[in-house]
């Protein structure tokens, strides 16, 4: 016998995990601490320029002459802070990003459900906005009934002076008004059909896909900004924004698509033929089905793997006249639970529904019955009753 | 002297002090050089794939583009002018771009501190919020300086530029 040996080196591993700011959020906060706007100099800015020159002359020194747009030679001319300024004017650019949040969102055939999206002003111009939805896709199975859009939060602070109308307007303003850098958060509500189309249900998975259009406006209620037609030396508006999903590059808009999926029970039901399991007595093994025979049958009622849970399930079944009423029993057994305790506690037993028995007729208590996980969830009535 | 005598002095005397007072405007009004700026927008051209770049009138400048000044001196006078140092603070709003200082027969110095100290660009440090020392990046820049070695002739013109980014 050989006795071996093995040693083994503890080893730890050791995980570093650096924890990393997103860049946009840092490049952005940056820019803030030092003044500037990440969208750029505000629109309308006069930026000046104006150089100096120190000479001498035989060895003497010079009074210092600064420059002008037509030429300066005289060292007495030229400055005052204000004076003979090389001068441009920073333009209007309409600019603006809209993002959807992550994730595709269940919805339930008949139901409504919403999405967040989030618009921002990434121009250098304050803007009035308007917004809309677009609900045909070529690509998706179906389409929502309706879709509203609603704006529930922006990071306006205090309220601005619409120049065009010297009125002042705030964040709860409509229709929405950001300044360059400002950014609203837009839920889109939509409603599912109850089918596919009349003869056709909708199934879990179908899609529906939706995008919320955002439009850089001129004015309150206005059309969108269009470009300058030329130059000129004051303000001109140059459109800078980007393609979304379904706009178009510097059209004053942008969008962002999100997709509705069906995610609803997907039910069955199945009744299963009744069964002899015990005889009367002195009736011998053999089971047939006469006077006396105790018979058990099942219902199943089972939510396919993955589908969301159906609330409100109620199992009824009547027996025929042939059992004897006062011989029926029933439990019920799967994993459902009563609904007012879906979804289930972490700590405590789930209550599981019972069943009652009035006349010939066998119901069990309204239940839940949660979506399999891995697997079909399925919920047992099982009855028993003798053959009279 | 009798009073005819010096009536007939007046006239000569007042002529005088009329041309010298004249003599002393001019010399004032008017230095040995002139100094001349302008401002042109950079746009990118796309011909075929290629791109190259050209230089227009900045009238309507946006947030990100590029912009170029140039400052021109000429010598307006008939005598050689020497030690020639053009200082041009960097235009509120813009950011300095690396390596585009330039102007021939020049030597070109950069400030951090509003123009109290210059120095090469690469040398300058500026203090960080945790009270360190940090390289200045262009964007620390607050004014340029030429240095135009040697002298400029009468007649004689020359110029310096240097380009900035819009914030």
């Amino acid at each position: 016998m050989r006795n071996i040996n093995t040693n083994l080196e503890k080893r730890e591993n050791k995980m570093k995990i650096k924890i990393m700011k997103s860049v946009l959020s840092v490049a952005i906060l940056a820019a803030m601490t030092s003044g500037v706007l990440a969208a750029g100099t505000t629109a309308g800015t006069d930026v000046d320029n104006r150089a100096s020159i120190a000479y001498s002359v035989g060895g003497i020194n010079q009074t210092a002459i600064n420059s002008s747009e037509g030429g300066n030679s005289d060292p007495t001319a030229c400055t005052g802070a204000t004076e003979c300024q090389t001068s441009f004017v920073v333009d209007k650019k309409v600019d603006l990003t809209v993002t959807a949040t992550a994730g595709n969102t269940p919805i339930v055939p008949s139901g409504t459900s919403d999405h967040t999206f989030t618009l921002a002003n990434t121009g250098n111009d304050i803007e009035y906005f308007s917004l809309s939805s677009v609900i045909n896709d070529a690509t998706d199975t179906f389409d929502p009934t309706n879709c509203t859009q609603t704006v529930v939060a922006s990071s306006v602070t205090g309220s601005y002076l619409d120049p065009t109308t010297n009125t002042t307007v705030n964040s709860t303003s409509s229709p929405l008004y950001l300044a360059p850098d400002d950014t609203a958060t837009i839920t889109v509500s939509c409603t599912a059909p109850a089918l596919l189309n009349p003869t056709t249900p909708l199934i879990n998975g179908n899609t529906a896909k939706v995008s919320l259009v955002a439009t850089a406006i001129q004015t309150a209620g206005g059309t969108a900004h269009t470009d300058s037609p030329t130059d000129t030396v004051g303000k001109d508006t140059v459109l800078a924004d980007g393609t979304g999903s379904v706009d178009a590059l510097r059209d004053a808009k942008h969008s962002a698509i999100t997709t509705y999926i069906i995610a609803t029970a997907d039910l069955k039901v199945k009744k299963a033929p009744p069964i002899v399991t015990a005889m009367p007595a002195g009736a011998g093994a053999a089971l047939f089905h006469i006077p006396g025979a105790t018979i058990q049958y099942t219902i199943e009622v089972s939510n396919a793997d993955g589908a969301e849970a159906a609330r409100s399930l109620i199992i009824s079944d009547t027996l025929p006249p042939e059992y004897d009423p006062a011989t029926i029993t029933c439990s019920v057994s799967g994993p459902a639970v009563v609904n007012t305790v879906y979804p289930i506690a972490v700590s405590g037993t789930p209550l599981a529904p019972g069943c009652t028995i009035s006349g010939s007729t066998v119901t069990t208590g309204s239940f839940t019955l949660p979506g399999g996980v891995g697997s079909i969830n399925t919920e047992t009535l099982t009855i028993t009753a003798k053959i009279l | 002297m009798n009073i005819n005598k010096k009536l007939k002095l007046l006239p000569t005397i007042a002529l005088s002090a009329l041309l010298l007072v004249t003599l002393q405007a001019s010399a004032v009004q008017k230095g040995h050089l002139k100094v001349t700026s302008k401002v042109q927008k950079m746009v990118i051209v796309n011909k075929a794939g290629k791109k190259s770049y050209k230089f227009i009138p900045a009238a309507k400048v946006l947030p990100g583009e590029i912009v170029q000044y140039n400052t021109f001196f000429e010598n307006i006078s008939n005598k050689p002018a020497t030690g020639i140092n053009i200082v041009n603070p960097i235009p509120k709003h813009t950011v300095y771009l690396p390596n585009s200082a330039n102007g021939k027969n020049t030597q070109s110095v950069f400030s951090v501190d509003g123009g109290k100290h210059y120095g090469k660009a690469g040398t300058l440090k500026v203090r960080g919020t945790d009270g360190k020392l940090y390289p200045a990046k262009p964007s620390d820049y607050t004014h340029i300086q030429w240095h135009y070695k040697g002298s400029l002739a009468p007649k004689a013109k020359q110029a310096v530029a240097f380009r900035v980014r819009l914030r």
